[in-house]
């Protein structure tokens, strides 16, 4: 924790990136003491006001409070890129430790891989959700198969490294179990990596989410998310900025504070980077 | 000697073919006489139509590109009411009808008709020598076999099947319709350019699967003909060189339709803020059906004009009343009560210019406007909602309602409106597709509660297509059925009259089959370069051109 402490005064942008995230977080959990108004309250007659002290970030084509619905919105992306960060760690996890520790199932299992990263992630993103239908399940489904790919391959080059290790042939010859020794000796090693993946596949799962949104195949319209909102005030770019500035710059914040936190953890975390 | 020979040929050639392509003789159709007496009257007009040809004639252009809103399902107008794939048949295919700009039924296809003295028995003289667009002439087999699977395939034809004994053809241009029951609406249903009765060749007739006539079998008599589509990129049109066309001056659809561009390319565009700067860009010619908002936008533009239609269309809630919650008349009494139609056409359209709130079918500018039913309209009453739900058997379950973001007020009036049915009960589950998905999910009972819709404008409201029960949603009803019989078959103004307040209070906002917004009116945006274009509310494009 000491450690941690260090880092984040010696290395400011990890810091910076820290406060951007946690900021942002703390507004999506507390949207309801945040703002007067709900989401979908609608004032037809207030329609596209611009910003304003009554409402902070203007009002969409329904008169609805903008500044409510970026932080409703940042919810729903944030709930769905955490979720597709679980699905994509955990099946990363799995299929990177099998991949790594049985040499006949590396084979295997990292075509698929390769076959999974041959396309581009928001293209073969689009296809399965052209085939499910827009929810925020299957968001979660197709982003997270998307992002898998890259969790499998940083755990099983991670692992090729560390199953010859003494240790682990040492475990092996005292009998110890294949799935003992992957998850009790090998699993807490792989820690790191994991955690420096996982906070770079969140800001992607963000983007991800907002384009998939955008382009209308992500979040049902009738929710709101940073995509969807982008998406309905994008015909009113010309009249009504604000529509599209404010969850624009949210996105861009916090993607921003994610990439710096994740570089000041893979630099506190990296042994060669402390040297 | 040569030369006078050459010269002899010429002239005769000349005289064969204007022969044949007019058809010989004088029209006496009512119709066709109101035609050319409006056109006679209005001089100047014709000195106009003069002026706009020969400026067309200098201005001739290679490609007119057209910006439409989404990508078609069909190219078979019989086998869609979608506007897509309407819009592009006008120039494809015709009619034996058509609607003038004052939208006067006129003939198109028909030279001349005859109608029994008891209105059961109709008599249509074709125009000879109008060729399609495989080089084969029209004849009356030809127009049997398109009128019968008109009659099979689309709701306005459906209308008319009903009532229906035979299709005769006595000779090759000659067609007789016999009818079980009087009706004065036959040749205003052939005449609707939306599920136009548009006359295909027999073999297209023959080539038709499950899914419509192949691409290929696309034939019509229009000034365009068929040539590509790319899905998703574009449908092709090239100019038909051999059309035929009518002598009368142009009159909306009516009258002499002249090709002034080799080739009109529709581009699907699904965001109307693209199709607005296309337009000013020069990447399009004319983009259609923008948001009401951008209205400021578009007159401020040195390249682009806002092109207003009003009367347009009117949105709708199309209710399912063969399953589901809303097969309970109370239920859509319910739902009817907790509407508040100003904020639904506010949030859809913006800009009051291009919105009315109105209970009647029949838009302020036409016959048979009626205020009947106006209680029910618009009440906006959550309590009496909550009231009327509660004494039906709705338990919380889903009410699917699909919309789309093709047409952007259909979204935005699904939005507004299904936050007032959650206020007084109901559970909403907004399904947001795209246009082609909702023409099809219609169809299929057990798959919604909902669709978003809109009525075109309608000459009469005896041939609204919605009051069939066969038509998505099915109301089926055989009380409102007879009421429809009796205003077809009544041709006194007056009792036509009574007959519709009555039909609208009762049937229309009574047994809530179908919930009108309100009017609206359209928005679009063309290059100011684009002249003698017509903004009447059924959009084509002969006879415009582009001035260099």
């Amino acid at each position: 924790m000491v450690h941690l402490k260090k880092m984040f005064l010696k290395r400011k942008s990890a810091l910076i990136g820290l406060i951007l995230v946690t900021a942002i977080v703390s507004a999506a959990l507390g949207a309801g003491l945040l703002t007067r108004f709900t989401p979908d309250e609608m004032n037809v007659a207030n329609r596209l006001l611009a910003p304003s002290s009554q409402h902070l970030m203007g009002t969409d084509e329904f008169g609805r409070d903008l500044f409510s619905r970026v932080l409703y919105g940042a919810r729903n992306s944030l709930t769905v890129a955490f979720f597709i960060v679980v699905a994509a760690v955990g099946m990363g996890l799995i299929f990177g430790l099998i991949a790594g520790y049985y040499t006949k199932a590396d084979s295997i299992i990292m075509r698929i891989m390769d076959g999974l990263m041959a396309f581009p992630g928001i293209v073969l993103a689009i296809a399965m959700m052209g085939a499910m239908g827009p929810s925020m399940a299957n968001v979660i489904v197709a982003l997270g198969i998307v992002y898998t790919p890259r969790v499998a391959r940083v755990v099983r080059s991670f692992i090729l490294t560390v199953r010859e290790s003494q240790y682990i042939e040492a475990a092996r010859s005292m009998g110890a179990m294949d799935i003992r020794i992957l998850f009790c000796h090998i699993l807490p090693n792989c820690f790191s990596p994991i955690v420096v993946q996982a906070s770079f596949i969140f800001s992607y799962a963000i983007l991800g989410e907002a384009a998939l949104s955008f382009l209308g195949v992500g979040v049902p319209a009738t929710l709101p998310s940073w995509g969807n909102i982008l998406s309905e005030g994008r015909v009113y770019m010309q009249i009504a900025p604000w529509l599209t500035v404010f969850p624009g710059l949210s996105i861009m914040v916090t993607v921003l504070g994610l990439n710096m936190l994740g570089d000041g953890l893979r630099d506190f975390l990296d042994p060669r980077m402390k040297k | 000697m040569k030369r006078a020979l050459s010269m002899g040929l010429a002239a005769i050639m000349i005289a064969i073919s204007v022969s044949g392509c007019g058809g010989g003789g004088k029209t006496t159709s009512p119709e066709s006489q109101a035609v050319t007496e409006n056109s006679q009257g209005a001089g100047e007009s014709q000195t106009e139509g003069n002026q706009a040809e020969e400026a067309a004639d200098s201005n001739m252009a290679e490609e007119l590109k057209v910006a439409v809103i989404g990508e078609p399902a069909t190219l078979d107008v019989h086998m869609t009411s979608a506007f897509i794939t309407q819009e592009i048949g006008y120039h494809i295919l015709e009619g034996l009808y058509t609607i003038d700009a004052d939208y006067n039924t006129v003939p198109m296809l028909a030279q001349d008709t005859t109608v029994s003295d008891d209105n059961t028995h109709y008599t249509i003289k074709l125009r000879q020598g109008v060729k399609f667009h495989n080089g084969k002439e029209m004849t009356s087999e030809d127009v049997e076999a398109s009128l019968k699977r008109w009659v099979e395939k689309t709701s306005y034809g459906a209308i008319l099947g009903k009532i229906l004994d035979k299709i005769e053809v006595t000779d090759s241009y000659t067609v007789e319709l016999y009818l079980t029951e009087p009706s004065v609406v036959v040749t205003t249903l052939l005449a609707f350019p939306n599920q136009q009765g548009g006359i295909y060749p027999k073999e297209s007739i023959d080539a038709a699967g499950e899914k419509g006539i192949p691409e290929e079998y696309i034939i019509g008599t229009g000034p365009y003909k068929f040539s590509e589509h790319k899905p998703d990129q574009y449908v092709k049109l090239e100019k038909f060189e051999e059309y035929c066309a009518r002598e009368e001056e142009p009159s909306g659809h009516g009258g002499r339709k002249t090709a002034n561009f080799q080739q009109l390319t529709f581009v699907p565009v699904s965001e109307d803020a693209v199709r607005k700067d296309g337009v000013s860009t020069g990447e399009y010619h004319f983009g259609e059906q923008i948001s009401t908002d951008m209205y400021d936008l578009v007159e401020m533009d040195p390249n682009s004009e806002p092109v207003v239609i009003k009367p347009w269309w009117w949105p709708m809630m199309v209710l399912n009343k063969k399953e589901g919650v809303f097969a309970d008349v109370k239920a859509r009494q319910a739902l009817l009560a907790c509407l508040d139609m100003e904020e639904c056409m506010k949030a859809a359209f913006g800009n009051e210019l291009f919105y009315r709130i109105d209970c009647s079918a029949m838009f302020q500018e036409q016959p048979l406007y009626s205020e009947g039913g106006k209680e029910m309209y618009n009440q906006h009453d959550i309590e009496k909602a909550k009231a009327l739900l509660a004494e039906t058997d709705y338990n919380g379950e889903p009410v699917v309602w699909y919309t789309t973001k093709d047409y952007p007020y259909m979204y935005k009036i699904a939005v507004v409106a299904s936050q007032q049915m959650k206020d007084a009960g109901f559970n909403v589950d907004v399904q947001v597709v795209d246009w082609a998905t909702i023409t099809q999910v219609r169809n299929d009972p057990s798959a919604y509660n909902i669709f978003s819709g809109a009525t075109t404008f309608t000459p009469d409201p005896g041939v609204l297509p919605h009051l069939d029960g066969t038509w998505p949603g099915w109301w089926e009803n055989e009380e409102k059925d007879q009421m429809i019989v009796e205003l077809n078959a009544e041709a006194d103004p007056e009792k036509r009259q009574k007959i519709w307040d009555e039909f609208q209070e009762k049937w229309m906002w009574g047994d809530v089959p179908f919930i009108k917004m309100g009017d609206y009116f359209l928005l679009s945006t063309r290059s100011k370069n684009l002249k003698n274009f017509d903004e009447g509310p059924f959009t084509f494009f002969w006879n415009c051109y582009l001035e260099k």
